[in-house]
């Protein structure tokens, strides 16, 4: 089973379904037309993973797989980091987390940065995604 | 709401995807998380632990090697071969591997 007919074999109005991509966008040149609701593209402040972004987005378009992308750049340390995402990808829709030590800690240690004793600004940030995206829905 | 994360590998693909379904599952909704990663560690981000995560992995090579057969619908593969996360959220580990079209 493709991760679209399982995706759209699961889907229903009051399920949200997120599907961690194989990183690339090897996946998305295989998908169909509308398979999707929202694809998030994850970024670094780094030329590589703007530049997979990019041609990520153009598929996206070019096979209409979605009608919505938001561009999370992930691990921003400044406002140039910030400057250097924007400057790639031209886009109102883009959310931002920091950089935090807490969450490449909590992989090590094998648990969810969610779980963590100390407040984490990286998991307050998504949280943040979390509450716009349902209200949106 | 079918939300796929995709990005260059390193980016923290994993970790927002886990961080988000957690969020969703704790804001009210019913969430389903997919691991179609290669390198299946959305258990981790999710909090199910390490152990949970290889047995989840486990399963699935099971599968795509045939010595455990596979379910006929989605969600029947969810509830034989997926597991639950905090906050109620639910996980299954796919294949990257298109089942190909008999005959």
């Amino acid at each position: 089973m493709s991760p679209e007919q399982l995706l759209g074999q699961l889907e229903s109005e009051e399920r949200v379904i997120i599907a961690d991509m194989e990183a690339g966008i090897g996946t998305l040149t295989r998908m169909r037309e509308n398979s999707l609701d929202l694809v998030l593209l994850v970024v670094n402040p780094s030329e590589k993973s703007l530049e997979v972004a990019r041609r990520g987005r153009e598929v996206i378009a070019e096979r209409k797989i979605a009608s919505r992308c938001i561009v999370i750049a992930n691990r921003l340390q400044s406002e140039d980091d910030l400057k250097l995402v924007r400057a790639a990808l031209d886009t109102s829709e883009l959310a931002t987390i920091p950089e935090d030590a807490e969450v490449g800690h909590a992989d090590i240690c094998g648990r969810s940065p969610v779980d963590s004793m100390s407040s984490s600004p990286a998991v307050e940030a998504v949280m943040v995604i979390a509450r716009s995206l349902i209200v949106n829905d | 709401m079918k939300i796929a994360v995709m990005g260059k590998g390193g980016t923290g693909k994993t970790v927002v995807s886990g961080i988000l379904a957690r969020s969703l599952a704790r804001a009210g909704r019913d969430v389903i998380a997919i691991d179609c990663d290669s390198n299946p560690n959305l258990g981790i981000s999710l909090g199910i632990g390490v152990d949970a995560t290889e047995r989840l992995v486990a399963i699935r090579q099971a599968l795509d090697e045939g010595t455990v057969e596979h379910a006929v619908t989605a969600e029947e593969m969810l509830e034989r071969f997926g597991t639950t996360a905090p906050d109620g959220v639910r996980l299954a580990v796919v294949s990257q591997i298109d089942t190909p079209d008999p005959g």
